[in-house]
């Protein structure tokens, strides 16, 4: 039990967060079939958001705030310039967005410096949990993002922007011909999922050395997440978050975490030739 | 993108029959690159010599990308594992020093044709193509980077490995840079003629096919994931001998061997070359090389920059390659002034 | 039973469910050696499916299908291909990127003779466009094409979906006189939608409706029985 509950908890941080980060990936995909290889750019944003924040004194609290606003303007800017142009042409978006990322890559580095920054999170202490000492920041990472992640499930279910959302992923033609405005829908998706990974890159911050390729693990991470669990839809994102988040915990107690890591993404290939479409398709 | 310009799709009848474009201009450069030890200094011939093994490896994924339009983003994995290959077995095995190099050429080149059986096996018998099969084979690429850094007491880690010694074959050691330089045109060479041999036959022709449509290529008959496997297997093997052939030439591998950024540069060289060209690549390598050092002697974060510029110029403005596209400017150029007065 | 007996193509109780939908339900018919068949019915009928069914693009939810005395029905597409049955999809579907010539070169067996292909490029009023790339051709010859295409497979079964789609009348006329000319060769089913055409070709008919064939045999009786009249002929 003692050794249980940390792993538990362990394996829900990293879950946690790539729910937040591939759920914005998988309405992307969804909706535009852009397979955007800048996305673990704007889990670097969110967490140099934080650093430029801490380094003029704001809290943190400030730069959750900020952050997703910044992921959103700069992924609706980037929506409206550039990959817009490249929605029927799925290896063309791989280009435009692979290019973007090192851009981004070279422009945050030179802005900020090739040393890792240190952020601090709130919440400092530990918490005594069935017998375990557990960060208590890490506590709050879960708690905030599985709440970030129903709040989108609401959203999707609810809000006119989610029914519209989820009207185009079904069939673009018939959204547009019940009045929804295509572009509109599209470049705000897109900017809604760039808002999600920054604000993933705030919670994740304090938890790591802020670099400016901190993006790509998460990248490949979420990828396979929406790979696995099926493109497209809410539960495919939860079960695909579960099984990458899980498992890579779970090996990293008994081998290397880059080779549990490796491990992963090796059995997420194998996955994929018996479930091409994913476990749970949309 | 669909695999940019393919010479001969609109070629009359006449060329088709004799020597297509393409070839004259791979004699034509491999003449070239003959001669020059006779104008280049030695240290020159080593950078030279390096860069016909980058062109080699260019050459293996255009062989793949150029031919089934499928992008590979993970070709710098199958490169570094024959370079990994050829280091780890010089350096930890102890080998007759006469027949080290091949131990390490054959090393190096099965690891890699397995890895890419096996990955190959899993993703085209399992139906992922297209844009799907580029996110895999990029993941694949970080998988690599991560075991190279990671698993140091093999791969030494973050510093790589350093004493691989220059190709030794039959008692002959190719240690001058004009040896090594000429064993580098050798490979290219070979790997030029074989590739175009092989592929201006019926396999470029099924391989076209099932670009086009694969379903209509297996309602033909075709085991289309059976192609499709022996050629990014091919192509890896070749990428793999490149990359073993350069440990030796340079001595030692470092983790960039099997990084990201090799795999991203790999694909501008094939695309500023032509892809499906196959010479396209060799001479792309050769040009964007030289831009690498104009660019990174500016700043180290130039270079990146100007590659992702690159990426997103590629599809914005010229998506059918780079020859093509100036081949069009010319060819409007020349029709302007013919319809002026 | 002599060789000659044994029907070339025999469908068994072949059903194909899409979720709750029924497309092909209980189809047991056989083909013999070189006979022409159409199989007619209104859309959605399952015909396309049923062709489907046969070279394997769609696996079948129960039943079989024997071509000679060997179960094709769960064997990959590709080896039904290689086994002898050719198949042109309703849509034209060529290798748009490769000349005329180069489409039949890759249908074609390696060791095809260029005779062989010649004859093709005759058959199909190709020969003037051989070096043209397929993209560029228009849609009529695209389809006179793919049937090329599956003739140079060099076929035992050749399974034609709506053939004469966007011909014109001279074109629709050729083609009902080649594959008048393939009888006694090739067996040949063909779906149609052009009733003049199957009249023209005097052939055996099937006649599908809900996935079910509801009348077979010469064009002539199916034309005068009352059921096929109600659910398609009765419609025009």
């Amino acid at each position: 039990m003692e050794s249980f509950v940390p792993f538990a908890l362990n394996a829900l941080t990293l879950i946690s967060i790539l729910l937040i980060v591939s759920i914005g990936l998988a309405i992307i995909f969804g909706l535009m079939n852009v397979i955007n290889l800048a996305h673990g750019e704007f889990i670097t944003i969110g967490a140099f958001t934080l650093v430029a924040i801490q380094a003029v004194g704001g809290s943190f609290w400030l730069a959750l705030l900020a952050a997703p606003a910044v992921g959103y303007a700069i992924g609706f800017a980037l929506e409206k310039t550039l990959v817009v142009r490249v929605y029927r042409n799925p290896l063309h978006a791989i280009l435009v967005t692979w290019g973007l990322s090192l851009i981004i890559q070279q422009v945050i580095q030179l802005i900020f410096g090739p040393a890792p920054q240190r952020v601090v999170g709130p919440f400092p202490g530990f918490v005594t949990i069935a017998g375990a000492n557990y960060p208590a920041y890490r506590l709050f990472l879960i708690g905030f993002a599985l709440s970030v992640f129903v709040g989108v499930i609401l959203l999707f279910k609810k809000s006119r922007f989610g029914l519209d959302l989820r009207a185009s992923i079904q069939s673009t033609e018939m959204a547009s011909v019940m009045g929804v405005n295509a572009d509109r829908i599209n470049a705000q998706a897109f900017a809604f999922g760039a808002a999600l990974a920054a604000l993933a890159g705030v919670l994740l911050a304090p938890l790591t050395a802020v670099t400016a390729y901190m993006g790509i693990n998460y990248l490949a991470r979420s990828f396979f997440v929406v790979l696995v669990g099926g493109a497209g839809s809410i539960s495919g994102v939860a079960a695909g978050s579960g099984i990458i988040g899980g498992l890579e915990t779970a090996l990293s107690y008994q081998i290397p975490a880059t080779v549990a890591q490796a491990l992963v993404l090796i059995l997420a290939i194998v996955i994929l030739r018996f479930r091409p479409r994913g476990i749970l398709p949309s | 993108m669909k695999a940019a310009i393919s010479q001969g799709r609109s070629a009359t009848p006449a060329t088709r029959r004799g020597l297509r474009p393409t070839t004259l201009v791979a004699i034509a450069t491999l003449v070239v690159l003959a001669a020059l030890p006779l104008f280049a200094k030695s240290y020159a011939l080593t950078s030279y010599r390096d860069v016909l093994l980058l062109a080699v490896f260019a050459l293996s994924l255009d062989i793949f990308w150029g031919r089934t339009g499928i992008l590979s983003f993970g070709h710098a994995t199958f490169f570094g594992l024959g370079a990994y290959g050829m280091a780890v077995v010089a350096i930890h095995f102890e080998i007759d020093p006469a027949w080290v190099s091949l131990a390490g050429l054959l090393f190096g080149v099965g690891l890699a044709a397995a890895v890419a059986t096996l990955v190959g096996y899993f993703i085209l018998y399992g139906g992922v193509r297209g844009a799907y099969f580029t996110i895999v084979t990029l993941a694949l690429t970080l998988i690599a980077h991560h075991v190279a850094v990671g698993w140091s007491d093999v791969t030494g880690g973050d510093s790589g490995l350093i004493g691989v010694p220059p190709i030794t074959l039959f008692g002959y050691a190719f240690i001058g840079s004009t040896e090594s330089y000429y064993l580098a045109l050798a490979v290219l060479t070979v790997a030029l003629f074989g590739s175009m041999r092989l592929l201006h036959g019926r396999l470029g022709l099924v391989l076209a096919a099932i670009r086009d449509s694969e379903t209509k290529a297996r309602t033909l008959g075709y085991r289309t994931d059976r192609t499709l496997l022996l050629t990014f297997v091919a192509s890896a093997s070749l990428a793999a001998l490149a990359g073993a052939v350069y440990a030796a030439g340079t001595g030692f591998v470092a983790p960039d061997f099997i990084a990201l950024l090799l795999s991203t540069e790999v694909i501008i060289w094939v695309a500023v070359g032509g892809s499906g060209t196959l010479i396209g690549p060799v001479i792309g390598t050769a040009i964007v090389w030289k831009l690498q050092q104009e660019i990174s002697s500016i700043s180290i974060a130039a270079w990146p920059i100007a590659l992702g510029s690159f990426f997103i110029l590629l599809v914005l403005v010229f998506p059918q390659g780079l020859p093509a596209y100036l081949l069009k400017k010319v060819r409007a150029l020349r029709s302007g002034k013919g319809a002026a007065p | 039973m002599t060789p000659a007996d044994i029907p070339v193509l025999a469908l068994d109780g072949v059903c194909r469910n899409f979720g709750a939908l029924r497309a092909v339900k209980d189809v047991t018919e056989s083909f013999q050696p070189g006979e022409l068949n159409c199989i007619i019915g209104p859309n959605g009928a399952g015909k396309s499916t049923l062709l489907d069914l046969i070279c394997g693009t769609l696996p079948v939810t129960s039943g079989s299908i024997a071509f000679g005395e060997e179960a094709i029905h769960g064997l990959p597409g590709d080896r039904i291909a290689r086994l002898g049955i050719a198949r042109k999809f309703q849509v034209p579907t060529v290798f748009e990127s490769l000349s005329v010539l180069e489409n039949l070169q890759v249908a074609a067996a390696p060791a095809a003779s260029a005779t062989e292909l010649e004859r093709i490029l005759g058959t199909t009023h190709l020969l003037d466009d051989r070096e043209v790339e397929a993209s560029a051709l228009p849609h009529g010859k695209k389809q006179w094409l793919e049937i090329g295409m599956a003739l140079a497979m060099q076929p035992r079964v050749l399974l034609l979906d709506e053939p004469t789609a966007g011909l014109s009348v001279d074109e629709t006329r050729d083609t009902a006189q080649f594959l008048s000319e393939l009888r006694g060769s090739v067996t040949v089913i063909v779906i149609e939608h052009d009733m003049a055409f199957v009249r023209d070709l005097a052939a055996r008919t099937l006649v599908l409706h809900l996935g079910e064939v509801i009348a077979s045999g010469d064009f002539a009786d199916i034309e005068t029985n009352d059921l096929v009249r109600d659910v398609y002929l009765g419609r025009k």
